[in-house]
């Protein structure tokens, strides 16, 4: 390799590293992860901010607080516990349609085409931004929660 | 020489043109007049009737009924929405929310959001609806009625798309317009009720159309 290239290698690494390492501001990663953990996690972040703003930012709006009662607020909701579960199939089902009495929320619309990966790269987005603190949902996860939608 | 003050000349011309004189100037009549033909006296003569709103009878939120008579002395801001709407909808819910707050005390003007799905949007849904955002009638009214009524009224009056489509986002396609309607059932304006400048220039348009019932 020449001086030349190589340096264009380094060149091209720094750029590539120092930018995969940018998380959203509004988002936080736990200190005690090693390297590689740190970087997958920074990803999805980073992927799931970008899906969360083209699917969810109407409805929920950027800052993760909804709008009225018509869309909840994101920040410390139930949905986001028990691993997610019940987000997930939210995401992927919508509201259930037994659900859509009168004198409830409005329901939440199904987005069947997203992936596993981007569902989760969503969750692991919404769950540790705006002091959300769930941690890292994989996409094993998801698909598992996927299985038995039904009970949630 | 000469061609630098032409060509600074230029610049103050074109500066001219953009600048915003038009803002003194009064809101349009939007829609075309119909010219018809009667007869008078033995005599043909023509006659311009300028676009306006035509006749219309719906159902409101608390099973009002709302006709073009609870806007006589009123002008409104009306759109085409539905309640499971995945798209556009919820941030045309957020910005009519703005002017509804901005002219919450003022009651020379009303809102007027038709439902385009009437089936699954009932008078209880669009009570539910209303409750959820925390707003009542008759400041701002959420009106069901009879499908094509609706259809048409949207195409023919407010000039804008409104149907069912089953290859849209949830099944109805239409347009996310605002349109501002004087005390006289005409158009004087049209904004994209998804853009906050539009409707930042709508609540000024508002604010003028108000100001002319005044003099
Ligand atoms: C068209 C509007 C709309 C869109 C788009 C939307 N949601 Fe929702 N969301 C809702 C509504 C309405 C509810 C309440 C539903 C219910 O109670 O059944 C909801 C509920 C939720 C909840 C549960 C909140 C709680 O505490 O009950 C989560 C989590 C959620 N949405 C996440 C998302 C994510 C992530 C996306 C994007 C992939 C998204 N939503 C897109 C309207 C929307």
């Amino acid at each position: 390799m020449s001086s030349n290239n190589l340096f264009l290698f380094l060149f091209l690494f720094l750029i590539l590293s120092c930018h995969s390492y940018q998380k959203p501001s509004e988002s936080h990663v736990p200190e005690n992860l090693d390297e590689a953990s740190k970087m997958k996690y920074t990803q999805y972040l980073i992927q799931g901010k970008i899906l969360y703003n083209t699917n969810c930012t109407h409805c929920h709006q950027n800052s993760g607080k909804g709008f009225r009662e018509l869309y909840p607020a994101l920040i410390g909701s139930a949905a986001l516990m028990d691993d997610m579960g019940p987000a997930a199939c939210l995401i992927k089902y919508g509201t259930k349609v037994s659900r859509k009495a009168s004198n409830q929320n409005i329901a939440m619309p199904a987005q069947a085409e997203l992936s596993n990966l981007e569902i989760a790269e969503i969750l692991t987005y919404i769950g540790n931004s705006w002091g959300n603190q769930t941690g890292f949902i994989s996409v094993k996860k998801v698909a598992t929660s996927l299985v038995d939608c039904a009970t949630h | 020489m000469m061609k630098k003050y032409i060509k600074i000349g230029c610049l103050f011309l074109l500066l001219g043109a953009c600048s915003p004189i038009k803002t003194n100037f009064e809101l349009p009549v939007l829609g075309r007049a119909e010219i018809v033909t009667k007869e008078v006296n033995g005599i043909l003569t023509e006659d311009t009737i300028p676009h306006r709103i035509a006749n219309f009878s719906f159902i409101n939120q608390d099973s009002a009924i709302v006709t073009n008579a609870s806007f006589k002395d009123q002008i409104y801001v009306a759109d085409f929405f539905f309640i499971n709407c995945p798209s556009i909808c919820p941030e045309m819910s957020k910005q009519m929310y703005r002017v509804y707050e901005k002219f919450l005390e003022n009651e020379n003007i009303g809102l007027l959001s038709h439902t385009i799905d009437p089936v699954y949007d009932t008078v209880a849904a669009l009570a539910n609806y209303a409750r959820l955002l925390g707003v009542s009638s008759p400041k701002w009214q959420f009106v069901t009625g009879d499908k094509q009524q609706i259809y048409d009224l949207g195409e023919t009056s407010y000039m804008v798309v409104a149907n069912e489509d089953e290859n849209a986002p949830g099944g109805f396609i239409h347009s996310g317009a605002f349109l501002l309607i004087d005390k006289e059932r005409q158009v004087r304006g049209v904004y994209d009720g998804t853009i906050a400048s539009q409707v930042d220039l709508l609540m000024k348009d508002i604010d003028k159309l108000l100001t002319s019932y005044e003099q």
